[in-house]
């Protein structure tokens, strides 16, 4: 194998490093919404934990690279480096407001076990309060 | 026209795009004609309609879309291995295709 060879090989390494830490903070960041959904917030928060532990790793390959640069060993920008990028900020933001909406469906599930039981009827307290505030 | 037909999606149906070239090598090695196919998420479902693939790999950055694929689809849909893809190993996602059509 030529240096050349092995330097691009290395190099695609690095970016689909990237890339997949991006998109797979990005999918358990999607996961933990759709378990919040469903009420479930401690697969939700188990899934943003996940979501963080793949993004710590993308940014430890980022540094790397921003440490080698300072360095003196520049990194090639290719088009696909690129994407990688746009990868990782698409998750960066993608679990911040991720977070944010599990919070919201927590607040909602809160709300709502006031008015309604588990299995969605009204609670017989909440109706005496009612009634009570209207005599 | 080729046999069988697998379709690859990920968020731009750009890494897959890389893939496909590896995949198509392995499956000229291997002697297999087949058609092989990336796309992104967004243009996924006119793909599907289009081209009736046989199996849909998806690109691991893309997890999140296996459970609707798999509800509105009855043909082997399944994640690409992280490692395979990290490599850009198409031989072994090739072989995985493969078998997966015919399971």
């Amino acid at each position: 194998m030529t240096e050349n060879q092995h330097h691009e090989d290395e190099q695609l390494e690095v970016i689909m490093g990237l890339i997949i830490n991006g998109g797979n903070a990005k999918s358990s960041a999607f996961e933990a919404i759709q378990a919040a959904k469903e009420s479930d917030f401690a697969t939700a928060e188990e899934k943003l934990k996940e979501s963080n532990q793949f993004l710590v790793k993308a940014h430890d390959v980022q540094s790397k690279m921003l440490i080698n640069e300072a360095n003196g060993h520049k990194t090639t920008v290719s088009l696909l480096m690129v994407h990688a990028q746009d990868h990782i900020m698409d998750a960066i933001t993608f679990k911040d407001l991720a977070n944010e909406i599990v919070e919201l469906y927590k607040k909602l599930a809160s709300q709502n076990s006031f008015i309604f039981n588990e299995a969605g009827k009204l609670i017989p307290g909440f109706l005496f309060l009612v009634l009570f505030m209207r005599l | 026209m080729a046999e069988k037909t697998i379709m690859l999606c990920c968020a731009a149906g750009l890494s897959t795009s890389l893939l496909v070239s590896k995949m198509q090598k392995a499956a000229e090695l291997n002697g297999i004609d087949v058609k092989i196919f990336a796309t992104s998420a967004a243009d996924a479902d006119a793909k599907l309609d289009e081209e009736i693939p046989d199996v849909l790999m998806l690109g691991p950055q893309v997890r999140y879309l296996e459970g609707q694929f798999k509800d509105k689809l009855n043909i082997p849909v399944e994640v690409i291995n992280m490692q395979d893809y990290g490599m850009m190993n198409g031989e072994e996602v090739f072989k995985r295709a493969v078998s997966l059509i015919h399971e």
